[in-house]
């Protein structure tokens, strides 16, 4: 058997209450931060500021080429883990290899250097970047890896003509349909040809037809060129499709 | 980027609008502020210092008083020639001033009398550009210059006499009759009630002063350059230690103190601009751009690292920054060259000129040392407006940024 892709080691995500509170400013979370710290504050711990344990004590491991689905009912932790899968937010506890290495210990640079060179993103709500062009968009990634002009083109058309979209290269996400923009964001995904592919409920926005083809797309993909696909979704028709499927509730295997 | 910040600014052209808006708007009025601050400033210098006080005195080092200077200059001869070789002066002249009384058939006043060598003295004072009736002499011995509310309360006209009263140095009492040559208005009342204008030479004889004057008056090229002409006049005099030389500021203590207090309150003024345009700017900035976080986490998620976040915001609020202030700049400057072609009245002037020589008409001109510091300011309140946002943005984990609504 092939060496693990990405591997996780008994990874715990804690949303301290407190945390929460950080929404409302710095300055406000510090302090309930400090006063929550005296054990004397007891009336902090109302329901808004409890801990939430969104994963627990987690090890988990994604091989190459892998389709694989993470399932699960709502808050049982999906998204937090493809968001510590996706160096998007950082463990608690525990460790995340990424080939081998981990990577906890690099700095906000590097990871993302990291994401830009081995990860792909597919977002729930395609997240696009509403001034640029379809190719624009697809081609942004590359432009930050410092690719030259005339390749970018070339490669970013190439990923707009997988996803079927090369005559609508140049229109803005606002004048595509949900599943055309979803299309754009795969291509964008998958341009730079990444090791990983993360999708968050990708067709959640999506109606069953035009998931079916994104997903039909997903699969190509993985197929014909090895790409490793994980995504969540509560879907059971999407999950029907994944070759594993990893089932989760309130942040534990099942 | 730069592709990508242009066109982020006129996603939302209305916000971006309203934000280059309130940046120019901004602008202009502290630009305008300003501008009415030194403008206010330079005419009421150049007003009160061209009706009587010059830029520059040298007068008898022993006077108490320097409006009315009480000792004499003996011998003025080697200080006119001292003077003649001073380059930065633009024209000077000889001057007795005293108090007197003048006296018309109808009734006597007390003024203050500027026996003047007229030819150079219509060019060191504005009197001439003020003569509304007569001239400023015209070169026929014994002639008298005033105000049009002294000639009022005498009730005399152009070419009738006046017989002006005062002492002499040797205690004698002095008399003499001057024609009525012209009648000026400068608009201040004190000015136009109280000040009279003599030739030099009738005079000297009528105070049995031969030869000998209290007070040299010096005009030089422009406002800034009187301190740097006063020190070379101070170090040419040096030998004659008779004398001192004065800056207007020296002589005229309350328009130095009315001068304060006008910076005062136009500096509190614009404070208060400052404080509202920058309160504007950093909130239009700050919201457009707060709104936009989760956009920036979408950034760094495909992998745009934090400095790429931080120079795309920075670079688009330096952008609105930049068109805020062009748009400033340029209303502000329509603002000022029309005000200062046409004038601005002010509702306050005609009171103030009661105890001030104050126009109630301002001409604004551009004080671009000040301006500069405004455009400075404004820059970086838009520069600083975007890196807040912009810092915290780039610091968050990304997952929140993309949480955040
Ligand atoms: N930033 C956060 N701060 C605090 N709690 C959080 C945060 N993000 C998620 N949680 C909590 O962690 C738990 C797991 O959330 P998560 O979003 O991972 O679930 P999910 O499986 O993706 O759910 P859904 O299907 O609704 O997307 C939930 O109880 C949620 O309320
Ligand atoms: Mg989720």
């Amino acid at each position: 058997m092939s060496k693990p892709l990405i591997s996780l080691e008994n990874v715990t995500k804690i949303y301290e209450g407190s945390e929460q509170m950080f929404e409302y400013g710095y300055f406000t979370g510090n302090v309930i931060k400090k006063l929550k710290s005296f054990q004397k504050f007891d009336f902090m711990n109302n329901a808004a500021l409890l801990d939430v344990i969104a994963l627990k004590e987690l090890t988990l491991e994604f091989f190459p080429g892998e389709f694989t689905a993470i399932a699960g009912p709502s808050g049982s932790g999906k998204s937090t883990l493809l968001n510590i899968i996706g160096a998007l937010d950082f463990p608690s506890k525990g460790k995340l290899f990424f080939e081998g290495r981990e990577l906890s210990s690099l700095s906000a640079n590097e990871l993302a250097d990291f994401r830009l060179l081995s990860l792909g993103f597919i977002f729930q709500s395609f997240n696009l970047i509403p001034v640029l062009t379809a190719l624009e968009n697809v081609e942004y990634v590359l432009t930050l890896q410092g690719l030259p002009r005339k390749k970018r083109r070339e490669k970013s058309l190439q990923a707009l003509e997988l996803v079927g979209l090369k005559h609508e290269a140049h229109r803005v996400p606002s004048q595509l349909s949900g599943g055309q923009q979803q299309r754009v964001a795969i291509a964008r995904a998958i341009v730079h040809d990444p090791k990983v592919v993360l999708a968050d409920e990708p067709t959640a926005n999506l109606d069953s037809k035009t998931s079916e083809s994104l997903l039909n797309l997903m699969q190509d993909l993985n197929k014909n060129s090895g790409m490793t696909f994980i995504f969540s979704s509560h879907d059971a028709l999407i999950l029907s499709r994944a070759k594993r499927v990893i089932q989760i509730r309130d942040g534990m295997l099942v | 980027m730069i592709r990508l910040a242009w066109r982020n600014i006129w996603r939302n052209q209305r916000r971006s609008l309203i934000t280059i808006l309130s940046i120019g708007c901004g602008f202009s009025a502290i630009m305008f502020g300003q501008s009415m601050i030194h403008s206010v400033q330079i005419q009421l210098v150049e007003k009160s210092t061209g009706i009587i006080t010059g830029h520059i005195r040298v007068m008898n080092k022993n006077c108490k008083d320097l409006k009315i200077p009480d000792e004499d200059i003996e011998n003025p001869q080697p200080i006119e020639k001292a003077l003649e070789g001073i380059p930065g002066i633009q024209v000077f002249g000889q001057r007795i001033l005293f108090t007197g009384l003048i006296s018309s058939p109808i009734t006597s006043k007390g003024v203050l009398v500027c026996a003047v060598q007229p030819e150079k003295e219509s060019k060191i004072i504005k009197i001439p550009q003020y003569i509304t009736q007569g001239r400023f002499f015209s070169g026929s011995g014994r002639e008298i210059v005033l105000g049009d509310k002294l000639a009022e309360e005498l009730e005399i006209r152009l070419g009738e006499k006046v017989v002006l009263l005062s002492q002499g140095r040797d205690g004698s009492m002095a008399a003499e009759a001057f024609r009525l040559s012209g009648i000026y208005h400068t608009g201040s009342t004190s000015f136009d009630g109280q000040i009279i204008y003599v030739p030099l030479v009738p005079c000297q004889e009528m105070l049995s002063m031969q030869g000998k004057v209290n007070d040299f008056v010096i005009r030089v090229k422009g406002l800034e350059q009187i301190e740097r002409v006063r020190q070379e006049i101070s170090r040419v005099l040096e030998p004659y230690s008779e004398v001192k030389t004065y800056t207007w500021k020296d002589v005229d203590r309350e328009l130095v103190g009315i001068q304060k207090f006008q910076n005062g309150i136009l500096l509190v003024v614009l404070v208060i601009i400052f404080g509202i345009v920058t309160l504007g700017i950093v909130n239009t900035l700050l919201m457009s751009l707060f709104e936009r976080i989760r956009e920036f986490g979408v950034l760094m998620a495909i992998g745009a690292k934090p400095k790429i976040i931080l120079r795309l915001i920075l670079l688009e609020s330096t952008l609105l920054g930049i068109m805020g202030l062009m748009f400033g700049l340029s209303l502000g400057s329509l603002l000022i060259a029309y005000f200062g072609r046409y004038g601005l009245p002010l509702p306050i002037g005609e009171a103030l000129s009661y105890f001030i020589p104050f126009d109630s008409v301002i001409y604004l001109r551009f004080s671009w040392s000040r301006h500069w510091v405004a455009i400075v300011g404004v820059f970086l309140t838009s520069f600083i407006s975007g890196a807040i946002p912009a810092l915290r943005a780039s610091r968050l984990i990304v997952a929140k940024a993309l949480r955040h609504v």
